[in-house]
């Protein structure tokens, strides 16, 4: 039986010819990303090491990315005190892909990531942030974990005690119509699947809807894969990855491209008409005062709102 | 024998179980004051009501949404625990991690003030009478807990590895 493309990834990255779902693996991370709650990371990484009588020293400086984009600028003493102590530990362990508040290195750490070439297809990434699986868009295993997860990470260069995901292939077939985009793609996929439908399952998109979309589309893919409860969502690399890659960050590299076996056992595969599709609109959103009236909707939906002062359609 | 304190439905986030507003709080010993901070079961915390050991029953996917840990630590202050009929995957790895009591009882039924007796097999409502099956934790996991959680875990293989470079 072949391998899905995490499997392939987790197999490399554990030095196993082989793995399938269900196996418990440690794979070796490529990227390690926190932002503001590096600060509880830092704190649980001295606990490690705490009565070791070693040094508290990071595995490898250059694969740790830290970006401030939660809590900019400061709206606390307590969050600038932590803010302050990153700094110094970043400085410190010789960490470079430190993205501080500023407006020539700052943003959103799921744009920075891609943007910089952090992210490659095939890696390992983690990060304590739920939607570090947006990065499954350039073709890499990438999954959120928590603060203390990730202080294990510091010290050893690999994620413990990792239970290889089985995998749903969602295979999109056609384009979408005007005014509908990826976003209202995996509302659609999401509510056909459930709020949980994916707890411990990766998403491997195919199709010629995927194949045509751009980097950015699969970003907004992967990014809300985990709203099924995915451990990642991944779109194997392609034409358009090497695109991306090569023009928007510079990354030439050459390498051979991990992408799945024809014969990859998958859990469960879904079908989807995006001609079929309509934009979504009008989820309850999660953030700000929880007796307001917040919604999730499409960035499209977003727009038109903003133009015309009511929830709008943007056709 | 460990008393329901708290009956939740499916999907509970995380920002249900520690509201992202108090996410700036990095010490463990300072999070278990914002447990369910927008319910009223955080009054009976403070009030010191609920005692240690006590059970939070809920349905699927509790501990959905944000990766953050703060959730799984607010409720081990507390030394509560939790059965539900279902985890999301990066809560369920915070409770292992932190040592957080997590039961997996997918036909559980019970309701507040409900007597439970839990083992590592069951879990009997001795209220109701009825018993409904756990599912185990796989060894992985069950290893990080087992060895008092994952600083603990992971300490000694820092050692380990040290032992061999030198």
């Amino acid at each position: 039986m072949g391998m899905t493309v995490v499997e392939k990834i987790l197999a490399r990255a554990s030095r196993q010819r082989a793995v399938k779902a269900g196996d418990f693996v440690e794979p070796a991370v490529d990227l390690a990303m926190s932002h503001e709650n590096a600060a509880l990371v830092m704190n649980q990484f001295a606990e490690i090491y705490q009565g070791t009588g070693l040094a508290a020293k990071v595995w490898d400086p250059s694969k740790i990315a830290i970006i401030f984009d939660h809590r900019v600028p400061a709206e606390s003493s307590k969050t600038a005190t932590n803010q302050k102590k990153i700094r110094g530990f970043v400085a410190a362990q010789g960490i470079s892909r430190f993205h501080d508040i500023r407006s020539d290195e700052g943003g959103i750490c799921h744009q920075i990531l891609p943007e910089n070439g952090y992210v490659r297809p095939g890696s390992v990434v983690v990060g304590t942030d739920s939607h570090t699986t947006s990065h499954g868009a350039l073709g890499a295993f990438s999954f959120g974990i928590g603060a203390t997860e990730m202080a294990a990470v510091w010290a050893l260069g690999r994620v413990l005690n990792v239970e290889v995901p089985g995998t749903i292939k969602v295979v999109v077939k056609g384009t979408l119509p005007a005014g509908v985009f990826a976003k209202d793609l995996i509302l659609h996929l999401i509510g056909t699947l459930t709020a949980e439908g994916a707890n411990f399952k990766v998403i491997e998109f195919h199709g010629d809807g995927i194949r045509s979309m751009p980097t950015s589309g699969r970003l907004t893919l992967c990014n809300m894969s985990v709203e099924a409860g995915a451990t990642s969502g991944i779109v194997p690399p392609d034409e358009e990855t090497e695109r991306y890659l090569s023009e928007a960050t510079g990354v030439r590299d050459g390498a051979e491209r991990i992408v799945p076996s024809p014969d990859a056992a998958y859990t469960e595969t879904v079908e989807i008409d995006a001609a079929a599709l309509a934009t979504n609109r009008n989820f309850k959103g999660r953030m700000g005062n929880p007796n307001a009236s917040m919604y999730l909707c499409s960035p499209a939906v977003a727009a038109a709102s903003a133009l015309t002062g009511v929830i709008t359609d943007p056709r | 024998m460990a008393k329901v304190v708290l009956l939740l439905g499916d999907d509970v986030s995380t920002d249900a179980i520690y509201p992202g507003r108090f996410m700036a709080t990095v010490l463990p010993s300072e999070m278990p004051q914002y447990c369910f901070a927008d319910l009223e079961f955080n009054a009976r915390l403070k009030e010191k009501k609920i005692p240690a050991g006590s059970v939070i029953v809920a349905g699927n996917n509790f501990g959905c949404g944000s990766s953050r840990e703060q959730a799984a630590s607010t409720l081990k202050g507390h030394e509560l625990a939790v059965v539900a009929r279902g985890f999301a995957r990066i809560f369920l790895q915070n409770s292992a991690n932190l040592g957080l009591r997590t039961i997996i009882c997918p036909d559980l039924e019970a309701v507040e003030g409900d007597e439970l007796r839990i083992s590592a097999a069951e879990v009997v409502n001795e209220t109701s009478g009825r018993r409904f099956a756990v599912v185990p934790l796989p060894k992985a996991r069950q290893d990080i807990i087992d060895a008092g959680g994952l600083i603990a875990y992971a300490r000694a293989k820092v050692l380990e590895e040290a032992g061999k470079a030198r």
